[in-house]
């Protein structure tokens, strides 16, 4: 019984001969995981696609693909314009993300196309503004900033990628240089 | 057929004679004595070694024996060494039945050559159902053999003991025993060539003799230290052990943190692994890296403790065999007590610093409140100082002390933790005069404090015992502590902690 009692400290004074006498393992660790923004081969501050490869779609299927900033900061404002194969995807909503949420205060957003009918010219604006408070007035960090949730409507390789008018800007309405950015790829299969 | 002159025949034979008286003439000079300038001499100083004994206690054993010296120091015949000077001189012989006793015939001679004395008398007084039985020799250090042996049987009464002790005194003495000693002896002095040969016990298994020396050695093996206690070198020994206590404290304090480390790492890793939100890898990967160099770090400490921890064992077997009883080991008189030393009449730093302390502690959380009921605990380390600074009460002396611990708890997925570092300022009880269980070696203290945790202010109440290793400065402590603390993350919480603890103090 006395045994059962000091069961966990008779324990211990074994594992301290042990210790002793042994030591322990290192960690061993490969930080691979492939959403890794720091796997994708980008240098931050920039922007980036979420996933960057999907697995190939069904025709008809949906999906959603997610607008990353990495390591960006001091962001008030953002312009992306996302250029995209529209024989093969058709957007059909785009969502906010939570990198220029203000707490509860979600950020106000327009696009243009406004409306998403299945006439796309596969060019996609998405204006983003941070709603400022006494407290914060911009956001830093790595975080999604908009969802795009489209149907996949014909078989194929459709690139996706960031145009050269996408800027993002500070407090001050001054750029924020980003290094290059990320790009995106989506699979169609029948 | 040949004839010989005799005359040649006798002149030859005179010069070979010759011849070879001359050819060995230094060689002979060399093996004689020359008893004119040097004649054997010897002195009458003696020395009676302690009495050993079975069946009588150590204060009857040595009266026994100090009114034995007085006896034959009253007969004028010897000059008798005094107890205290030859209890000086302990010397550990190789062969002893019991290492430390002086009983074979070389280290008689050893011990007599130390003493400068010209005999010596060894004995032991057995009791067997109150029946007493003496045996003793005594050894002539100059012939270097025994030259006289005695023994006495069957004495019923100790104080027929000590009656007889006084005729061996005469006998020894070489003087005839006075009529007014024989009244109700019952004893019968023998010659040592008479002495009856004890009977061997007879057993059904015989074991090899284990050397004194390879006994020392595994005695180390088994504990770092016994070695070297059996080896009557119980400083070191308890040096040794202390130093693989240290170590051992040591390593389980990294383990613990190790623990800690690895717990952070697998869960972080697996999380790592799971997550497919960008923004939350890129936070798990700065403390994927954190807890694998603390692992590796704390992983390196232990492997350097386990080569300290092997080297101390290794060195003390190694000690443990050498200084195992088979060379003759010399204790020359008293190395005093630390009291002596505080009792120097100058006042010095030492002096003054006399009555502090300082302790290494280890501890672990054994139960805590509900508060901390999701959280795992760990092992950790801290310190205290005491100080002679207090008052009495009554028998009980309250001291200040000051205690600084760690403390951590981790949550299961350990995402939350708690932790941090406690300072107490304490009063320490001394309740060893009120509780007397341990003897004076084991001292007893409540504890109760004032603590300053890192997110809160609160209490500690505890209990100490305290081991004392002898006159030597050191102590060997159990401790328990109840910390009660109100934070801003979990509210009033409590936990006690159990722990040992290493202490030195300045004497």
């Amino acid at each position: 019984m006395l045994v059962l009692i000091y069961h966990r400290y008779l324990q211990s004074l074994i594992w301290l001969f042990i210790i002793i006498l042994f030591s322990c393992n290192d960690a061993e660790y490969q930080l691979d995981n492939e959403f890794d923004p720091e796997n994708l081969g980008l240098e931050p501050p920039t922007i980036f696609f979420h996933p960057s490869e999907f697995d190939p779609i069904e025709i008809g299927r949906k999906d959603t693909l997610e607008l990353y900033s990495y390591e960006v900061t001091n962001a008030a404002g953002a312009h992306l314009q996302v250029e995209f194969d529209a024989e093969v995807i058709t957007i059909n909503a785009v969502e906010y993300g939570d990198f220029f949420m203000n707490g509860s205060s979600g950020p106000i957003m327009f696009t243009d196309p406004s409306v998403f009918t299945e006439e796309q010219n596969g060019t996609l604006n998405i204006y983003l503004f941070y709603q400022p408070s006494l407290s914060s007035a911009s956001a830093t960090g790595t975080m999604s900033m908009a969802k795009i949730i489209f149907t996949v409507t014909d078989e194929g390789s459709a690139p996706i990628r960031y145009t050269e008018n996408t800027v993002l800007r500070n407090p001050s309405n001054d750029s924020i240089t980003l290094n290059k950015f990320g790009e995106g790829s989506i699979n169609a299969t029948q | 057929m040949v004839k010989y002159n005799k005359r040649i025949v006798f002149v030859y034979n005179l010069f070979l004679i010759l011849f070879v008286s001359i050819l060995t003439e230094n060689a002979m000079a060399a093996e004689r004595i020359d008893w004119k300038g040097n004649k054997p001499k010897t002195g009458n100083r003696l020395a009676v070694l302690e009495f050993s004994s079975e069946g009588l206690s150590t204060p009857m054993r040595n009266l026994i024996t100090e009114q034995f010296r007085h006896n034959i120091r009253k007969l004028k015949m010897y000059d008798v060494l005094d107890s205290s000077m030859t209890n000086k001189v302990e010397i550990f012989y190789p062969g002893e039945k019991v290492y430390g006793e002086c009983k074979s015939r070389g280290c008689i001679m050893e011990l007599g050559k130390l003493l400068k004395v010209n005999y010596v008398i060894t004995g032991t007084i057995n009791e067997k159902k109150r029946e007493y039985f003496v045996k003793g020799k005594m050894y002539s250090i100059d012939l270097e053999q025994e030259i006289h042996g005695f023994s006495m049987e069957n004495v019923t009464a100790v104080d027929s003991v000590r009656l007889e002790m006084k005729k061996l005194a005469y006998n020894i003495s070489g003087l005839e025993v006075p009529d007014t000693l024989t009244i109700d002896a019952t004893n019968e002095t023998l010659s040592f060539n008479s002495m009856k040969i004890d009977k061997k016990e007879r057993r059904l298994i015989t074991l090899p003799n284990i050397p004194s020396k390879v006994k020392s050695l595994l005695y180390s093996t088994v504990v770092p230290g016994a070695g070297q206690m059996y080896s009557k070198r119980t400083y070191t020994g308890l040096g040794i052990f202390g130093a693989e206590m240290i170590i051992g404290g040591l390593a389980l304090l990294a383990h613990s943190n190790y623990q800690k480390s690895w717990g952070g790492f697998q869960t972080t890793y697996e999380n790592y692994k799971k997550e497919d939100d960008p923004g939350k890898l890129i936070e798990l990967r700065p403390d994927i890296i954190e807890y694998a160099n603390d692992t590796e770090r704390y992983n390196t400490f232990l492997k350097g403790l386990r080569i300290a921890g092997a080297s101390v064992w290794g060195l003390n077997m190694l000690h443990a065999y050498i200084v195992g009883p088979d060379d003759i080991f010399v204790r020359r008189g008293d190395i005093g007590t630390f009291a002596d030393a505080s009792s120097k009449p100058r006042m010095r730093a030492w002096d003054v610093l006399s009555g502090f302390g300082i302790r290494g502690a280890i501890l672990r959380p054994f139960f805590k409140g509900t508060s901390l009921s999701a959280f795992s605990t760990f092992t950790d380390g801290g310190y205290s100082i005491v100080t002679p600074i207090g008052l009495y009460f009554g028998t009980v002396f309250t001291s200040l002390t000051y205690e600084s611990s760690n403390y951590s708890f981790y949550s299961s997925d350990f995402e939350k933790n708690y932790m941090g570092t406690s300072n107490t300022i304490a009063l320490s009880f001394d309740l060893s005069k009120k509780i007397l269980f341990g003897g004076s070696n084991l001292r007893k203290y409540a504890f109760l404090g004032s603590s300053s945790f890192d997110e809160g202010k609160g209490y500690v109440v505890g209990g100490d015992l305290v081991y004392d290793v002898s006159t030597f400065p050191l102590s060997f402590a159990f401790i328990s502590r109840a910390n009660i603390v109100n934070t801003s993350i979990t509210g009033k919480s409590m936990w006690v902690t159990l722990g040992v603890n290493v202490g030195l103090d300045i004497p």
